[in-house]
């Protein structure tokens, strides 16, 4: 016990920094919440620390005056699909590159500097391409662009490198087929990539505004974040039910992340050390 | 029935030929053991048999099918991995049954035969833990059971018990003999521990820089090396190993291996010797060829009386070490026979039991 409450004062200094870290960042946070209970406005002075009169008439407002089932349901089936591709398509590339083959390293390279082109640099030709294959204004064309996101690829790839060698080829001998021994050997070892994969694929498809901003034409094809653009316009005094809104469409995430932390956590410090 | 046959077996990787043309048959029920320093190429040998190298050039055969093109899951054969390669995310049951899972065998019949297999390698109380929570020698065993429960045809072995420490792998080894008369099956065992190879193998294939130096059963390589290499692999510590001249003697031959020293040739070896006559040779006498004689005195030419420059007492018996024409030679001599160095060793060599190597070839002559 000694040892431990000289550990604990020695890092108070660590600990006091991350709490003030934290606070900071909690700090908008709590905004929203306290907004979205109060609709208190943003410029009123003095601010009031604690929610004044908390109510749930911005939720309701909100939930009636937008049709968010539609914008959820819309940003769900668009998340839905890219988590699917990308566990999918990244889990098949991130194998393929642990092996050996001709050009491994040209299309290593390729995928590399794939990563350092932003979207925006390429959204013109995306959209086109997008058109041509008569995906506007779709589910699956929202979702296309994001169905294999490079950095998740590696995730995959430095998750299976840490398989050893024999495991396949035991699996091999077993009389598995390379389809076999990535569905029933490498993810159920790699199950922290597999929660990197979800998680990033999710928030990032469900944060995305740009490219649902360009393809989408109706309103019933909006995801939540074109919503909450649009939120303005049917309100006059929209503080309340903006940020009540905003709560909703942030919901979903934390609770995707605090689910799957955990696995998250292991899965991005992995290959950082063994063990 | 389940014999292997390697036809001049060739591996290449890149422009490096690491496997140099073997030939090898292996009998049924046989124990064959590859033996070699690290790097021969025992371990590409066994991959290549097992399907998990390509063949660069020869051809493999389990019994009357050339495997050259079959995949590994089609040669039937099981593997035990030196680390052992258990799935870590399934149960040691279900790390048995999971080959006959994809080999079209009903419930019952995998039950059985993982419970059987269990049994006889005493881990049935461990079938529902993750490899994680066995211990080294519980890994290896249920390695094994892994195996056994597919009876295939062959048993490939790449360096099994190198992860145990030294007392676990003496009782390991006998634990893969008895295994071996309980469940006979042609076996393929690689290692580079001589003293696992001679305790295992019916014969024992010993390689050098990916070519066979000899086989035969564990008798004939340590008494009839066929070559220095072989000599100086086998045995602990290995055969004595002199350079000496072939010399014709009053009524016979001779080898000289310091200016004092002549040792005759016995009588039955002389035929095979005399073409060699004036010639160097390499001479080579084990350990325990050299025997302590204290009175032997005057009445014998081939007695040999050094100074001992080290002792290695072993309990049972002593290893003195002393020089010949300024090489190293140990006697493996009753413990307390020498109890100190600089002391005088008196031995007498037991030329019966000796060998001549060319020095050119380093063959047996
Ligand atoms: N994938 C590879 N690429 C290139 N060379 C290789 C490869 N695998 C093995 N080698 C070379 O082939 C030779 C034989 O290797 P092998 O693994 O068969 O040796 P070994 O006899 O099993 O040795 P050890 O006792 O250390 O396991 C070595 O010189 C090694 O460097
Ligand atoms: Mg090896």
């Amino acid at each position: 016990m000694a040892s431990r409450s000289m550990n604990n004062y020695r890092r108070w200094p660590i600990h006091t920094t991350l709490i003030i870290v934290c606070t900071l960042m909690l700090i908008p946070f709590y905004w929203v919440i306290k907004t979205s209970l109060t609709g208190e406005n943003l410029f009123s002075y003095p601010p009031a620390i604690l929610p004044q009169n908390p109510n749930p008439y911005y939720f309701v407002d909100a939930w009636y005056f937008v049709p968010f089932v539609r914008f959820f349901a819309n940003s769900v089936i668009v998340a839905g699909l890219a988590i699917t591709a990308n566990l999918i398509l990244n889990a098949l590339a991130g194998y393929a590159l642990t092996r050996h083959f001709a050009g491994k390293r040209l299309v290593v390279l390729v995928l590399l500097s794939s990563m350092m082109i932003p979207f925006h640099a390429t959204i013109i030709p995306a959209y086109l391409i997008t058109r041509e294959l008569g995906l506007l204004n779709t589910h699956l064309g929202l979702a296309l662009p994001a169905f294999s996101h490079v950095v998740l690829i590696f995730v995959f790839k430095a998750s299976f490198d840490a398989v050893p060698n024999s495991l396949i080829e035991a699996a091999r001998l077993d009389g598995l087929s390379e389809w076999r021994i990535i569905y029933k050997i490498m993810l159920p070892l790699a199950k922290p990539a597999v929660a990197t994969n979800i998680i990033l694929s999710f928030i990032w498809s469900w944060n995305d505004f740009l490219w649902p901003l360009m393809i989408i034409r109706d309103v019933d094809m909006q995801t939540l974040p074109l919503g909450l653009s649009t939120f303005q316009s049917y309100f006059e005094d929209t503080t309340g039910s903006l940020y009540a809104f905003s709560v909703m469409v942030l919901a979903p995430g934390l609770l995707v992340f605090l689910l799957a932390q955990k696995e998250f956590i292991r899965g991005l410090t992995s290959g950082a050390s063994k063990g | 029935m389940a014999t292997v046959t390697l036809n001049s077996l060739y591996k290449n990787y890149g422009e490096t030929e690491v496997v140099h043309g073997i030939d090898l048959e292996v009998g049924h029920q046989e124990f064959v053991v590859l033996v070699g320093p690290s790097g021969c190429g025992k371990s590409t040998t066994l991959r290549m048999v097992a399907g998990l190298e390509d063949i660069t050039r020869g051809e493999i055969w389990i019994d009357d099918t050339c495997v050259n093109e079959l995949e590994p899951q089609h040669r039937d054969i099981a593997m035990v991995f030196q680390d052992y390669a258990l799935y870590p995310h399934m149960s040691v049951f279900q790390n048995m049954a999971f080959s006959l899972q994809y080999r079209g065998h009903d419930k019952s019949d995998i039950r059985r035969r993982v419970l059987a297999a269990a049994d006889i390698l005493n881990i049935s109380e461990l079938l529902e833990r993750r490899p994680k929570q066995l211990s080294g020698g519980q890994r290896q065993r249920v390695a094994m059971g892994r195996a056994i429960v597919r009876d295939p045809k062959v048993f490939l072995f790449d360096e099994p018990l190198s992860n145990l420490d030294a007392k676990l792998r003496v009782s390991m080894r006998g634990e893969i003999k008895k295994l071996h008369r309980r469940v006979a099956t042609t076996s393929i065992y690689v290692t580079h521990d001589q003293v696992e190879a001679m305790t295992l193998a019916d014969r024992i294939v010993i390689m050098n820089a990916g070519n066979i130096e000899q086989i035969g059963t564990p008798d004939e390589v340590y008494s009839k090396p066929a070559s220095v290499f072989v000599a100086g692999f086998v045995g602990s510590p290995t055969m004595n190993l002199l350079p000496a001249e072939l010399t014709a003697a009053d009524d016979g031959l001779a080898v000289r291996l310091d200016n004092d020293i002549a040792l005759r040739i016995p009588e039955t070896k002389r035929q095979r010797y005399a073409n060699y006559v004036g010639q160097p040779v390499v001479f080579g006498l084990r350990p325990e060829n050299i025997l302590w004689s204290p009175n032997g005195a005057a009445q014998n030419d081939a007695l040999i009386r050094r100074t001992a420059e080290e002792i290695e007492p072993l309990g049972s018996d002593t290893l003195v070490f002393f020089s010949i024409g300024g090489r190293e030679v140990v006697g493996r001599l009753p413990p307390n026979s020498v109890r100190r160095i600089g002391e005088t060793v008196s031995v007498l060599p037991e030329m019966d039991a000796m060998q001549l190597f060319d020095p050119a070839s380093g063959k047996a002559i």
